[in-house]
């Protein structure tokens, strides 16, 4: 009899356990309103064998607010460089990702992070990952906001 | 003495008609007819409307190209040669490298998910290779220990300049892309070719078409079934 994927219920209760334990964000310290907080859903490191020094983090973002967020930055502890990448295919069909100097969450939008679009990527791994372990990444956007997340690692 | 048979047995009362075919000879005879109608439209049908694949089907009878590059096969290092079709094996065969942080890791897991959702008698008919198009930073136990963590497969290092002949006999081409700060990284083509028992180019799917999996394991299904 097939069987189709289905996602491991332990592994769907760890990551809404995660993402109910997220601190979200802290509004970048500027005067006036407190912006609302970016928000992430799905988070999730690529986890990769412990030979390989390079992964990726997708997830969703959520931009609750009337104003385009610009994220141009990203940290971790984790690796050597985090980077903001994009996804392109050119026109002979080969496909790679190259750095940006930014990627925008649109105003009461979101920003998808994939395989096969913009994502952020982990180069130079200080450590092996472990599947179910987290790894915190800190966004910061072009008005000095930081926003952390957490993001567990999760097997494709 | 045998009996006499009845063609023999004359003069007589005439001989009653012969019974008439039981009804169920007939009933079988006339869905033996059917079915044998049945079967050459759908044998028609075949040969003027293939198999609608998920995937990009080859034209019937496309031969793979064989390879040969080194592999680690039980625990060692060793020449692995690609023999399309060879112990009736089907292969699924895609092109990257293990310092591919995104498209790479998620085809093994793609390929892995749908071949296991397969009956278990096809399953094991179904090897995958992974092919390196980053030979110098790619050793054939770095990119064992790639292939294996995500399920089961072989992952071939094959040197230039015969990688290059490789990629070009599959329709595969990839480049070096510097990354300001960092590593370099390969852009490629980032198709996953099936080739059946036979030595075919049974169909292709595009990266983007592996997250279907229950699709992908319809066509791996189909070709494992009809070599
Ligand atoms: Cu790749």
């Amino acid at each position: 009899m097939p069987q189709f994927p289905t996602p491991h219920p332990a592994r769907l209760a760890l990551l809404a356990a995660v993402l109910a334990l997220l601190p979200g964000c802290r509004p970048a310290p500027q005067a006036g309103a407190a912006r609302p907080a970016l928000t992430v859903q799905a988070a999730r490191v690529v986890a990769v064998p412990p030979g390989v020094k390079d992964t990726s983090v997708f997830g969703t973002l959520r931009n609750p607010g009337a104003r385009p967020l610009r994220l141009t930055g990203v940290q971790t502890g984790a690796a050597d460089h985090a980077m903001l990448m994009v996804t392109r295919t050119d026109a002979r069909g080969l496909t790679g990702m190259a750095v940006t100097g930014a990627l925008t969450v649109p105003a009461g939008g979101e920003l998808v992070l994939s395989d096969t679009g913009d994502h952020i990527m982990l180069m130079g791994l200080r450590a092996p990952l472990r599947e179910g372990e987290t790894v915190a990444l800190t966004l910061t956007d072009d008005a000095g906001g930081t926003h952390t997340l957490q993001a567990p690692v999760v097997k494709p | 003495m045998p009996p006499a048979s009845p063609a023999t047995e004359a003069p007589g009362p005439p001989a009653p008609a012969p019974p008439a075919r039981p009804w169920y000879v007939s009933a079988g005879l006339a869905l033996a007819a059917v079915a044998l109608l049945l079967g050459l439209a759908w044998g028609m049908a075949r040969l003027r409307s293939p198999y609608p694949f998920y995937g990009t089907a080859y034209p019937a009878g496309t031969l793979a190209a064989p390879f040969r590059g080194v592999a680690v096969q039980g625990g060692q290092a060793r020449p692995f040669a690609f023999t399309p079709g060879q112990g009736g094996q089907a292969t699924a065969l895609f092109f990257g490298f293990t310092h591919c942080a995104s498209i790479c890791p998620l085809s093994l897991s793609y390929l892995n998910k749908a071949r296991a959702g397969l009956p278990p008698e096809l399953r094991s008919r179904l090897q995958i290779v992974l092919v390196s198009v980053d030979p110098a930073r790619d050793t054939p136990a770095r990119l064992n220990e790639y292939v294996r963590y995500f399920g089961t497969g072989a992952g071939v290092r094959i040197p230039e300049p015969a990688l290059g002949r490789v990629a070009r006999a599959y329709g595969v081409a990839y480049e070096k892309a510097e990354l300001q700060g960092a590593a370099y990284q390969i852009n490629h083509t980032t198709a996953t070719y099936l080739i059946d028992a036979r030595g075919r180019l049974r169909v292709l799917w595009d990266y983007t078409q592996l997250p279907q999996v229950a699709r992908v394991q319809a066509d791996l299904q189909h070709v494992l079934e009809t070599p």
